[in-house]
């Protein structure tokens, strides 16, 4: 491919997959400014890695690999960060640290309730092994069958199956304990 | 018997509660928000891939070469250090003699150390 054919190539690529890729992102990291920023990265390592591509699985499952990837990178490194901050905490003036929440418009009693509910839900998301979110995550993103999934993962469709059924399992449980107390 | 009936409909009550909340939050799994197509997505990320590229040509621009003189004047000291360094070395033309030399390093004498003169006096 010559260098326009690979620019156009690109283009295309990023215009009919953007959406997924985003929503994958998205649905990992719960933030749209961090999700915008790992599709971005996402789509920097296709354009760097394009030209050594083999073909041996197809370049959407390629990009989608990638997307998940990063997503799980960002997590690690804001998990990191977390624990740092939480460090430098100690040694910094408490006032310093204060956060005013905005109340959102419409109901926000109903608006507070889901925004706890979501909170919890993704608390416990993050306490499943990591293969076990992922392939759960997939599975509510997109409308991205086990089939896909199992491609994206490098695992059969039974393993899918199973990592799926695992995680509903695990989560249950998690947000069962925390309710019961 | 009356209590132990009534305490153990409240755990039921209390049971099916928690099982609600749960139902309700697992529900959420399938209504979570979805991020709308960004017609500006594409040109972002050309800016970024072209800023990239741009500090990536200028920064290799200047490192390569410095750090390619930084080897090389490193290389030239070094070969002129041990080509001219022939004062510190010392040829012996017997084992015993080279053991001897090495050896001189090791043994002190009491002229070096005065402090050992006055041990041995004591």
């Amino acid at each position: 491919m010559s260098g326009n054919e690979l620019n156009e190539f690109f283009q295309k690529l990023v215009l009919e997959n953007q959406e997924r890729v985003r929503n994958i992102c998205f649905r990992f990291l719960n933030d749209r400014d961090d999700a915008e920023d790992a599709a971005q990265e996402v789509f920097i390592k296709v354009f760097d890695s394009l030209g050594s591509f083999r073909s041996e699985s197809e370049v959407t499952t390629w990009i989608y690999r990638i997307a998940v990837n990063k997503s799980l990178d960002m997590i690690r490194r804001k998990k990191r960060k977390k624990r740092f901050a939480l460090l430098t905490s100690v040694f910094l003036d408490p006032e310093e640290e204060i956060a005013i929440s905005i109340p959102a418009e419409g109901d926000p009693g109903k608006e507070l309730e889901d925004a706890e509910r979501k909170r919890i839900l993704d608390e416990a998301l993050g306490k499943i092994p990591e293969s076990q979110r992922t392939a759960l995550i997939l599975s509510k993103t997109q409308g991205f069958s086990n089939n896909e999934i199992a491609e994206i993962m490098n695992i059969t469709v039974s393993a899918v199956e199973s990592l799926i059924h695992r995680s509903k399992k695990n989560l249950r449980k998690l947000l069962y304990k925390y309710f019961s107390y | 018997m009356k209590f132990s009936v009534k305490e153990s409909g409240g755990r039921m009550d209390n049971r099916s509660q928690i099982e609600n909340k749960v139902d309700h939050a697992m529900k959420l799994l399938d209504e979570l928000d979805e991020m709308k197509p960004d017609p500006y997505f594409l040109s972002k990320l050309e800016a970024r891939i072209k800023s990239a590229e741009k500090a990536k040509f200028s920064v290799s621009g200047w490192v390569k070469p410095a750090l390619a003189g930084v080897l090389l004047m490193v290389n030239i000291g070094t070969a002129l250090w041990y080509f001219s360094g022939s004062g510190n070395t010392a040829q012996t033309n017997t084992e015993t003699q080279l053991i001897r030399y090495l050896a001189g390093d090791l043994i002190s004498t009491e002229n070096e150390y005065p402090f050992l003169k006055k041990e041995n006096s004591r």
